[in-house]
């Protein structure tokens, strides 16, 4: 099984369009911040679309996606339930007040969904998640011995929150609000969480068995390792110190980290799952059988 | 009784000579890169004359409850009547997805047709009343195919005749392979720190 760069750059930008939604969502709700949730759900749009592009992409035939609504048992049927539902919400929230002007469609009446702005926001944000959720899920295999765990939904999860967090910071800074303490130890918090979640599967994969055992250090993983890291840990370690003791906010620099560190870590993820337990390989097969 | 087809691979048997790769790719005409039938060689462990070594032909297991149909987000993967596990397709759009939830790491995405391709047991063959290809080239009679559900089969009679020494890949993981495997009589003690390749 070789590294899927299309499945890559798909989860990487759906888990940072729709985490960044529901991220702001929560702030708005919660904090009173004054971000801007259409034009959060417009760029969320975006990366999520080019999501689902890239996605279609691996697929050997794209003119058949339609099959994929098949079997409802199938978490890949649940995410492809789940991705226009998703994807109507965030449209919904999108065109609540837009000016369509901007884009050149003066002609189209400005949109306000009135009493019902907060149901389509509170469904938007639980589609998103929910989507986030089922594509966790996608990866949680039982016969490849790396992903034969909950971690890898619940790391899928945090990793949803913490990039979403660190897009929605970056997004809130770059719109001019103010009041982004309590976004930035959200931010901060997440990515610490993300980053113990990670290194706890890490520990995961180098305790599996003869064979399917991952070392983090050998020449298959260390680059990619060696990136996340870097630019997982160090980094942000360092601009969040930066921001919380001298007030310097290099929030384009944060994210775009952030983001980097999440495809090195797919793309690790993604090789660790490559290796699958096999007769006979393994000490305990042999005792078992000879 | 259903009729349940069975492949028998006695290790003790196996020479090596990949007949039955060959064969599959002429019967089912497959493409490069593709491969429905592959022989690992397990070994050469220790110094002579302490020394092991089998061959191992691996192949899709027809699995009485297949991951791969289970996951299959277009049923594109799906059983026969017979317990063979067959791709449609017409149906197939190359997730991929099968293919990593297969244990066994029997299938292939073959890239000329954009769809996943695996062993088909020769079906056409075998509605015919006739064996799997590999089953009629083995030079080593390694390969026993039949009912298992039919007492006087020839993979009946073979089965209770050498049952101690048959075992499945991955018994835990709970997919019941219909290719069951009998263990080698000598041999491999020291092999476990070989990797197939």
């Amino acid at each position: 099984m070789e590294i899927q760069y299309p499945l890559v750059i798909s989860t990487v930008a759906q888990r940072l369009s729709l985490g960044m939604y529901v991220i702001s969502f929560f702030c708005i709700n919660m904090w009173s911040i004054e971000i801007n949730l259409p034009l959060v759900a417009i760029i969320s749009l975006g990366f999520y679309l080019m999501g689902i592009l890239a996605s279609s992409a691996h697929l050997g035939r794209p003119e058949r996606l339609v099959n994929s609504f098949a079997n409802p048992r199938s978490h890949l049927t649940q995410e492809a339930i789940l991705s226009p539902l998703a994807g109507f919400f965030l449209f919904l929230v999108a065109i609540n007040g837009f000016n369509f002007s901007i884009i050149g469609l003066g002609f189209l009446p400005t949109i306000h969904l009135g009493s019902l702005k907060l149901p389509v926001e509170i469904l938007a944000a639980f589609f998103c998640i929910l989507f986030c959720l089922s594509t966790g899920l996608v990866y949680q295999l039982f016969a490849r011995p790396a992903w034969k765990t909950r971690m890898v939904s619940i790391n899928f999860f945090i990793s949803f929150l913490a990039v979403g967090s660190a897009g929605a910071y970056a997004l809130a800074n770059l719109t001019g609000v103010q009041g982004l303490q309590n976004l930035f130890i959200l931010c901060f918090a997440l990515q610490l969480l993300n980053v113990l979640a990670d290194l706890y599967y890490t520990v995961y994969v180098s305790r599996l068995s003869y064979g399917v055992a991952v070392n983090v250090f050998s020449a298959e993983f260390a680059g990619l390792y060696k990136t996340w890291v870097v630019t997982g840990g160090v980094i942000p370690a360092i601009l969040f110190c930066l921001a919380a003791f001298y007030g310097i906010s290099i929030w384009a620099l944060l994210v775009s980290s952030i983001i980097v560190s999440l495809i090195a870590w797919q793309a690790f993820f993604f090789r660790s799952g490559k290796h699958i337990k096999f007769f006979p390989q393994y000490k305990q097969d042999l005792k078992t059988i000879f | 009784m259903e009729k349940k087809f069975t492949l028998i691979i006695d290790l003790d048997r196996c020479v090596g000579c990949m007949a039955c790769m060959v064969a599959c790719k002429v019967v089912n005409d497959i493409d490069p890169g593709v491969e429905f039938n592959k022989v690992y060689k397990v070994g050469p462990e220790g110094t002579f004359p302490d020394c092991d070594m089998f061959f191992f032909p691996k192949q899709c297991m027809h699995c009485e409850e297949p991951l791969c149909a289970k996951v299959c987000p277009s049923h594109a993967t799906y059983q026969t009547e017979e317990g063979v596990v067959l791709v449609d397709h017409n149906k197939c759009f190359g997730c991929s997805y099968c293919i990593w939830a297969c244990p066994y790491d029997a299938r292939t995405f073959n890239k000329k047709k954009g769809m996943v391709e695996k062993c088909v047991l020769c079906l056409p063959l075998v509605l015919k009343g006739e064996k799997p290809e590999c089953v009629k080239t083995c030079l080593g009679n390694c390969r026993i195919f039949g009912d298992i559900n039919d007492p006087n089969s020839e993979v009946s009679k073979y089965y209770a005749e050498h049952s101690d020494r048959a075992m499945q890949i991955h018994p835990k993981i709970g997919t019941k392979p219909s290719v069951i495997y009998f263990k080698p009589r000598k041999g491999a003690s020291k092999l476990w720190k070989s990797n197939i390749r």
